[in-house]
């Protein structure tokens, strides 16, 4: 008979750890962050803490945030391209046969770079997105684990998915 | 594609969300058709991303946790091999230890075909190579014995030899 522990961890394991993918850009990071996330919760089952789904997530982002410290920060010159999020899309002279990120992701290596252009922007934008398509949570649960209303993190998906896809044609 | 309006943004997301077309959405939007046909792309490439997305190597958890208000199943074994997923660690070392013991098990198998070598030589050529040997030690034990005989009638050894030779021919060409 499974423990409400064990419970949670087959019910949300998965979707933590996609999170924690899309966070870290690191799979291997991510299942160890997701393990902490849990071995920690054993050690404090006797507590009275209730833990919810917006808890584990929580929790999974504050083990980035430990993994982010232990790791060497980005310099601000690859940082750039994800905080200019306000610039113009007309400003980039984009060729009309060059490949779209959808011709991209037939290589194998797309996998890669999506997570690697996951990480040049900004730490909510890579929220956002790695909670709604990694995670597969509606808009309505990222707004509750983000503590925002649901237009306002349609706004920053849009703004998100702008980004990234800039990221992409820039590496291009 | 950041000149729309938010509430435009947050309408276009909200259809997409939804799954209205793209051709659908343009033709309400039709000044924004770029930036939705763009953001679909992407949202499509996110999607296929997140398939490509490898599953954690993990055990069922109740492998892996302690037993709180049990006894603790061998915590460092836990700890070290399973709990922490340390499986870059692991796994080399068990494939380490297969090999080692694949070469071990393989190795002492073909050393027993070589030390049982001997013993598992046909009957037939240990007879052979026994024949031999005991031909050559007989004809060595009969020459020593005539050569003996012959000394005890007073026959030096160079008649012996003289008369084997003889003896030799004379049977040759008698026959």
């Amino acid at each position: 008979m499974e423990t409400p522990l064990e419970k949670l961890y087959t019910e949300y394991a998965r979707a933590l750890h996609r999170f924690a993918v899309g966070l870290t850009g690191n799979v291997d990071e991510a299942s160890d962050i997701v393990q902490n996330v849990f071995m920690r919760l054993a050690s404090k089952q006797n507590s009275s803490t209730t833990i919810t789904k917006a808890y584990l997530f929580s929790a999974v982002r504050n083990g980035v945030k430990d993994f982010w410290k232990r790791k060497r920060p980005i310099p601000f010159s690859h940082m750039t391209a994800a905080n200019d999020t306000e610039n113009e899309m007309g400003g980039m002279d984009i060729p009309d046969d060059a490949p779209g990120p959808l011709e991209q992701a037939h290589t194998a290596s797309e996998f890669t770079s999506v997570l690697k252009a996951l990480q040049m922007l900004t730490e909510e934008q890579r929220e956002v997105l790695s909670l709604k398509y990694f995670s597969g949570l509606s808009t309505r649960e990222v707004a509750a684990e983000m503590g925002k209303n649901e237009n306002t993190v349609r706004q920053m998906e849009f703004r998100a998915l702008s980004s990234l896809r800039r990221v992409l044609q820039s590496k291009k | 594609m950041n000149n729309i309006h938010p509430d435009t943004v947050a309408e276009i997301m909200k259809a997409l969300d939804e799954g209205v077309s793209v051709d659908a959405l343009v033709r309400k939007f039709p000044d924004h058709r770029a930036a939705i046909e763009e953001v679909e792309e992407t949202r499509q490439l996110l999607a296929r991303a997140a398939s490509a997305i490898p599953e954690p190597i993990t055990k069922p958890l109740g492998a892996r946790l302690p037993q709180v208000g049990g006894s603790v199943e061998s915590p460092f074994v836990i700890n070290s091999l399973f709990l922490s997923m340390n499986y870059k660690i692991i796994l080399p070392v068990l494939v380490l230890g297969l090999v080692v013991v694949g070469g071990t098990v393989f190795f002492s198998g073909k050393g027993g075909h070589i030390a049982e070598t001997p013993t598992k030589t046909t009957p037939s050529k240990v007879a052979a190579n026994a024949s031999v040997d005991d031909v050559l030690a007989g004809f060595s034990a009969d020459a020593a014995s005539d050569q003996m005989a012959y000394a005890d009638d007073g026959v030096s050894a160079d008649m012996f030899a003289q008369s084997e030779l003889s003896g030799f021919d004379s049977d040759t060409y008698d026959y």
